[in-house]
C-alpha cells in the first residue's frame, strides 16, 4: 500500500516541465522592481530574478514558502504556485527594510 | 542588519548545532571522545572553503539551481548517514558522525559565508553584523547545549530510545529540506498547501525556527512534503524498533 502511494505520488509529482508563465524581477539598490506582481490562481509561475547590486540578496517569503540566494550581477529562477487568490508577501532577507514586495494572486473573486 | 544576522544564524546554524548536540548526547553514552567532532569540523571547514571558492559557477549549474542541487544532495547524504548511524555501533557510528558533521558544516557554512562575505566590506554594516552574528550564534549554541544536557539527563534513562527518536525527527527534516529545494526548482510538483498553521506557529517566529530545526516544521506544507516527511520519519523509527528488538533477543538468549 505504502509502495503504491509512493509510486503514485512520484508519478504525480514529477514535473512535466511544461512551459510556465515567466515574470521578471530586478533587484536594484536593495529594492525589487516591480515590487507588486500579479499572477493567475492555481498556476505555477516562473520568477526570473536578476540582482544588479554588488551584494548578494536572498529572495525570501514565508507566505510563498520560498528562499533563494541571488548572487551579485547574476540571475536566478524560482517557481511559485499553484496558489489560491490572495496576497503573498516577499522580501530580501539581507535587506528586509527596503527590499519588499507582494505577489497578488488573481482568481475569479478578485479579478479586475 | 543586526536582526538579519540573528535570524540567519537561527535558520542556518541552529539546525546544525541541534543535530550535532543530539549526536554528541548519543555518542557520549558509549565514549567520551570528541575526535569525531574535531575531524568533522575540520573536514567541514575544508568543504566550506572549496564550495565557497566555486560558489558562482556552482550557482549557474542546472539552469541556476546548482546551489540548491548541491544542498539537496547534501541533505539526502546526511539522511542516509543518519540511518547508518542508527543501525551501526561504536567505531562505524563515529565515522558516520564525522561525515554528517562535515556535510552540515559545508552546506550551512556556505550560506553564512555568502551573507557575511556580501556585507563584510560595508563599514556601515560591520558593527551590526558582528553583534548580530554573536547574538545569533549565542542563541543557537545555548539552545543546542540545553538540548545536549536534556538528552543526557537521568530522566532520559527511563526512556533510553528517546535520543534516537529525537535524532529521527532531525533526520526527517533533512528529507523535508531536500524536497523543499526540489519543489522550488520545479523538479517535484507541489500542490496547494495541505494546511496552514501560521496563526498558531509561524515559520518566522523564534519557536517556528526552533521547531523547524528539531523536526522540519513547516506552517503550510504541500502534500508531497508531508508524504516524504512521514516516510523519512518512519524509516529510522522502524530501524530503532528493529534494532531494539534484536538487542532484546540477544540479551534474553
Amino acid at each position: 500500500m505504502l509502495k503504491r502511494l509512493v509510486i503514485v505520488t512520484l508519478l504525480l509529482s514529477l514535473s512535466a516541465w511544461a512551459e510556465r508563465p515567466v515574470i521578471e524581477i530586478e533587484i536594484r539598490n536593495h529594492l525589487f522592481f516591480p515590487a507588486e506582481i500579479e499572477v493567475p490562481s492555481n498556476t505555477k509561475v516562473k520568477l526570473k530574478i536578476t540582482n544588479y547590486d554588488n551584494t548578494p540578496e536572498e529572495f525570501d517569503s514565508f507566505d510563498l514558502n520560498r528562499e533563494k540566494v541571488i548572487f551579485p550581477k547574476r540571475s536566478a529562477t524560482i517557481f511559485i504556485g499553484p496558489l489560491s487568490p490572495g496576497h503573498y508577501y516577499f522580501f530580501g532577507e539581507y535587506n528586509p527594510n527596503s527590499a519588499q514586495g507582494v505577489v497578488i494572486v488573481k482568481g475569479a473573486d478578485n479579478a479586475d | 542588519m543586526l536582526i538579519n544576522a540573528v535570524i540567519l544564524f537561527l535558520r542556518d546554524a541552529l539546525p546544525v548545532l541541534v543535530l550535532i548536540s543530539i549526536l554528541a548526547a548519543i555518542i557520549y553514552r558509549h565514549s567520551d571522545s570528541t575526535l569525531w567532532l574535531t575531524k568533522g569540523l575540520a573536514l567541514g571547514l575544508l568543504g566550506l572553503i572549496i564550495q565557497a571558492s566555486f560558489i558562482n559557477p556552482i550557482s549557474d549549474w542546472f539552469d541556476g539551481f546548482g546551489f540548491e542541487m548541491i544542498t539537496t544532495l547534501s541533505h539526502l547524504l546526511v539522511y542516509c548517514a543518519l540511518l547508518g548511524f542508527i543501525l551501526c555501533r561504536n567505531e562505524n557510528r563515529m565515522k558516520l558522525a564525522v561525515v554528517i558533521v562535515a556535510l552540515l558544516i559545508t552546506t550551512s557554512g556556505t550560506n553564512v559565508y555568502i551573507y557575511l562575505n556580501g556585507f563584510w566590506s560595508d563599514p556601515h554594516a560591520l558593527d551590526a553584523l558582528l553583534v548580530g552574528t554573536a547574538l545569533g550564534l549565542g542563541i543557537s549554541l545555548s539552545l543546542a547545549v540545553l538540548l545536549y544536557y536534556a538528552l543526557r539527563s537521568e530522566l532520559i534513562d527511563s526512556v533510553p530510545q528517546l535520543p534516537m527518536i529525537v535524532l529521527s525527527l532531525a533526520a526527517a527534516r533533512q528529507v523535508t529540506e531536500a524536497v523543499y529545494f526540489l519543489i522550488q526548482a520545479d523538479w517535484l510538483q507541489a500542490s496547494t498547501p495541505l494546511w496552514n498553521t501560521s496563526a498558531i506557529l509561524s515559520d518566522s517566529s523564534e519557536f517556528g525556527h526552533l521547531f523547524n530545526a528539531l523536526t522540519g516544521y513547516e506552517a503550510s506544507p504541500s502534500t508531497i512534503q508531508v508524504v516524504f516527511h512521514l516516510i523519512a520519519l518512519g524509516s529510522p523509527l522502524l530501524l530503532i524498533y528493529k534494532t531494539r528488538h534484536v538487542n532484546l533477543k540477544e540479551v534474553t538468549s
